[in-house]
């Protein structure tokens, strides 16, 4: 169910992802997603220093292989608030492969080191009722924009 | 539709069931498994199977006399009750996790 996992991330009931890349947005004017026109990425290096108001988009170490009878909810570490980052992340539908994606915003008035294994999001797996078809997505096996 | 807790998060993501850790952790319990010799059960675990004096070597520890009689000894313990299995290979006696007890070998090295 998931790759590159660590035991000791288990929680009561969720799942502690470790931070693995980030990357952020190459300087665009407009993004206009009715016509495809997206920023390029620029991988940065961990660790790195988030400045106020800064926006990255980050990829875990661990990998999901959503089986049809699950789902799971992503939801920010309450770590990530207290210290001052804002985590940007949604579901992860069955049949999903590949790495979790989310947004880390730096929303405090100080600098925050994010570094790799960093602790700032979790997920709760949902037993389905009824039967799921796997989702088609263009984001599959942890593809970020 | 049910959220999954920890101990069927623990069976679907790392292929434990926590209940048959029970009977295993009791055992390790009732015969002083101390930190050190938790640290002995996991070298065998990632050798698979082995001499006593080659695991203490692995730990870089005294593979001496009385170091070497007490593990020997703990690990007669746990042979007598199913949790290890000894062959003797020529005059060496190799030892290695039993298969009824596989779920903690599998917990130990995860």
């Amino acid at each position: 169910m998931i790759e590159d996992y660590k035991k000791k991330n288990i929680g009561p009931c969720t799942y502690d992802f470790r931070l693995g890349e980030i990357f952020k947005h190459a300087k665009i004017e407009l993004v206009d997603l009715s016509k495809n026109k997206l920023p390029k990425l620029v991988k940065l290096k961990l660790p790195y220093i988030l400045k106020p108001g800064e926006f990255v988009l980050a990829r875990t170490i661990e990998k999901f292989d959503t089986p049809l009878d699950l789902m799971s909810i992503y939801s920010m570490r309450s770590t990530a608030f207290r210290i001052g980052l804002n985590i940007l992340c949604g579901l992860n539908d069955p049949g999903y492969k590949g790495n979790a994606v989310f947004g880390v915003q730096n929303i405090s008035n100080h600098k925050i080191k994010l570094y790799k294994g960093m602790e700032l999001l979790q997920t709760a797996f949902i037993d389905l009722k009824g039967d799921a078809i796997p989702i088609q997505t263009k984001y599959m096996e942890g593809k970020v924009l | 539709m049910s959220v999954l807790a920890y101990s069927e998060l623990l069976k679907r993501i790392v292929g434990i069931d926590e209940k048959k850790l029970e009977k295993p952790f009791i055992i390790l319990s009732k015969h002083n498994t101390t930190k050190n010799r938790l640290n002995i059960l996991k070298e065998l675990a990632q050798n698979e199977k082995i001499t006593v004096g080659k695991l203490l070597r692995n730990l870089h520890q005294n593979i001496g006399g009385g170091s070497y009689l007490t593990i020997k000894k703990y690990f007669l313990e746990l042979e007598k009750e199913g949790l290890l299995k000894k062959e003797k290979i020529k005059n060496k006696e190799i030892w290695s996790f039993s298969e009824e007890y596989k779920d903690l070998k599998e917990f130990i090295l995860k």
